[in-house]
């Protein structure tokens, strides 16, 4: 009976060290958060973000009207009945602000989901396995890197036909390479640390250093580029809504900019209030950016 | 031309190639894809036989396999022949190059702008960081990051052409046929400082940002110190020793960003009415003019993929230590 004490403190490593790395990194995230709160202009990119979520939540409550209801006034200056005015159809400029939020949102995070994805999956079979696979992924990512990312989504809404969700997706498919090379540069430096040679030593396997060895080391870089990238997915959206390629169904802020060029000359208040909100959320995001970068990784921090 | 820097040349080359490739390849495979027989554009919903029909997909290679369709699409592409548009029925090339040169003044001019105002600003505000101009330099590269171009194109023209009328809100040329060439030329310069402006806004904040944290770091290294301490005035060292290194990761900015340039100038000839490729872009969408939208596709990527290459090599030739990597 003397066996049952020894066998107790024997614990399986890899759970120890699993469990080990959820209470550290937990740690890590409070820590991070204290430093972000630090961040005056971080802050400020929080708030806008979740004034445009708020928006994008509440827009069914909030809005006076529905977006799409036609009004007797056409081109109506803001007043108080319509706050940011009317457009060339008489539709409210402020719903259709608020409901805008929803689009955008939308594709800002289901896009980038997508590429996320996408992105960790190639770098981390390119860098952690090395090789022909390497070879193979990369030049693939190269591809992806070089070619016109703006012509070829207009080519294939403009083929396929423009709904929102065929545009979340061409977005998300065309925008991993950045992420798929950060990732992977990553497992480059991290597969050679001495933390990995160690996990392999007490035997554990492939998935393991990839999933809790590795990519949770990774993961600070994917999320400030991630972030960077639902900025560049809202503007890829309002670029091809305004150049007329935007889902027909539903409301959205490049799409009221694409209907207020022929207006500016008589109601400048179609296209600046649009235009607002989509720096309103952009701005918002990239500040996130910016601070979580300095959060995530206060090493790499500019001085001066 | 060393051998070195000819060796990377090639190497360079035999990589970004197989991109162009695959850009063709995609174009065709899309052409493919697209809902409806290509015949269709032309016919329509006109009544006609069977038989033209199929005369007229035989015309088109439609009748051929798959495989040698793609041949004979890469041999085509490979002379120059990127199709036929549906609508005016001229060559897509021929289309593109026409609508060439205000692209080209557009872009080359808003490029030497926001090079030289970028780098100057990156340079000053990394002199005094944490300044006001610093400060001013940093918030308008984030503004200039999120903004949308097309927005920021749709401002200026309500606030300097329709507020204050001092710019006209649209084209390329007056309507007016009595001008003399000098008029002519003013009368050109006046219509392209809005869009000018709007893209060098656009991209001066990213290219003052790089060299800002470039310089930053260069000013840290060694061989600025010594070259402070040899005397040299501080101006000297700025723009003869510093500035020199720390002008590499804007060239490659500017040279790896092409294709975010251009599909930026494309959204600003839409919001100016500008005649280049991007106004070509917008009508040929409205048109559904597929083979002219695809032509471009092309000829965008072979653009970019050339910018690549070049940068590449300025860069070898800048640096030899990328060579030998």
């Amino acid at each position: 009976m003397r066996d049952a004490p020894i066998k107790e403190r024997r614990e399986d490593p890899i759970a120890r060290r699993r469990r080990g790395r959820i209470v550290r990194s937990l740690d890590h995230l409070t820590e991070a958060w204290r430093r972000y709160c630090r961040n005056a202009l971080a802050v400020v990119g929080l708030g806008c973000v979740i004034l445009c979520i708020a928006m994008a939540l509440f827009a069914p409550y909030l809005a006076p009207f529905s977006p799409f209801a036609l009004g007797s006034q056409r081109l109506a200056p803001p007043q108080a009945s319509h706050l940011l005015g009317t457009d060339h159809l008489g539709r409210d400029i402020l719903s259709g602000v608020l409901f805008g939020a929803r689009t955008s949102l939308e594709v800002g995070l289901f896009s980038v989901l997508i590429s996320v994805v996408i992105g960790i999956l190639i770098g981390t079979l390119s860098g952690y396995y090395g090789g022909w696979v390497d070879d193979l992924l990369m030049r693939t990512t190269e591809v992806f890197q070089v070619v016109p990312r703006f012509f070829l989504a207009l080519i294939i809404v403009a083929i396929f036909g423009p709904s929102l969700w065929g545009i979340i997706f061409v977005i998300g498919i065309l925008s991993w390479a950045e992420i798929a090379r950060l990732v992977r540069a990553e497992f480059l430096v991290l597969k050679a640390r001495s933390f990995v040679t160690a996990a392999r030593a007490y035997g554990a396997g492939n998935a393991f250093i990839i999933f809790w060895e590795i990519l949770p080391n990774a993961m600070a870089t994917v999320v400030v580029a991630a972030s960077l990238q639902i900025a560049t997915s809202i503007l890829l959206e309002a670029s091809l809504s305004f150049l007329g390629l935007g889902d027909p169904e539903t409301f959205s802020w490049g799409k009221m900019l694409f209907s207020s060029q022929q207006f500016l000359r008589e109601a400048w208040w179609t296209a600046t209030f649009p235009g607002l909100a989509i720096c309103l959320a952009t701005l918002g995001v990239t500040l996130i950016a910016d601070g979580l970068n300095d959060a995530l990784n206060p090493r790499l921090k500019e001085t001066g | 031309m060393s051998n070195s820097l000819l060796a990377y040349m090639i190497k360079r080359m035999t990589q970004l190639l197989p991109v162009l490739l695959v850009i063709i390849v995609l174009n065709f495979v899309l052409i493919r894809m697209a809902p409806g027989d290509p015949t269709y554009y032309l016919i329509g919903d006109a009544d006609v036989s069977d038989e033209y029909v199929a005369n007229l997909r035989a015309q088109m290679g439609l009748d051929k396999p798959v495989s040698l369709q793609l041949l004979i699409y890469l041999g085509k592409v490979a002379c120059g022949d990127l199709g036929y548009s549906y609508i005016s029925r001229a060559p897509v090339t021929s289309i593109i190059f026409a609508r060439l040169p205000p692209t080209l003044l557009l872009m080359i001019s808003q490029m030497i702008l926001a090079v030289i105002v970028g780098i100057l600003l990156g340079v000053i505000s990394a002199i005094r960081p944490r300044g006001a101009l610093d400060m001013g330099v940093t918030l308008l590269s984030v503004v200039g990051y999120g903004m949308p171009v097309f927005w920021l194109g749709q401002m200026m023209i309500l606030v300097l052409a329709l507020k204050l009328g001092i710019f006209p809100a649209q084209g390329m040329l007056s309507l007016r046929y009595d001008l003399g060439p000098v008029d002519q030329a003013l009368d050109l310069l006046h219509h392209l400082v809005l869009p000018a402006a709007t893209l060098t806004l656009f991209n001066m904040a990213l290219i003052a940002r790089i060299t800002r944290s470039s310089m930053l770091q260069t000013m840290r290294l060694e061989f600025i110190t010594f070259a402070r301490s040899k005397g040299l005035t501080e101006r000297l060292v700025i723009f003869r020793h510093a500035l020199k290194n720390a002008i590499l990761p804007v060239v490659t900015i500017v040279g790896l960003n092409m294709r975010q340039l251009i599909a930026g100038a494309v959204l600003t000839e839409t919001v100016f009415g500008w005649p280049g490729l991007g106004r070509l872009t917008y009508d040929v969408i409205f048109a559904r003019d597929y083979p002219v939208l695809m032509g471009m596709f092309i000829f965008v990527g072979i653009t970019v993929v050339m910018a690549n290459l070049l940068t590449d090599l300025l860069y070898a030739y800048l640096d030899p230590r990328i060579r030998y990597q």
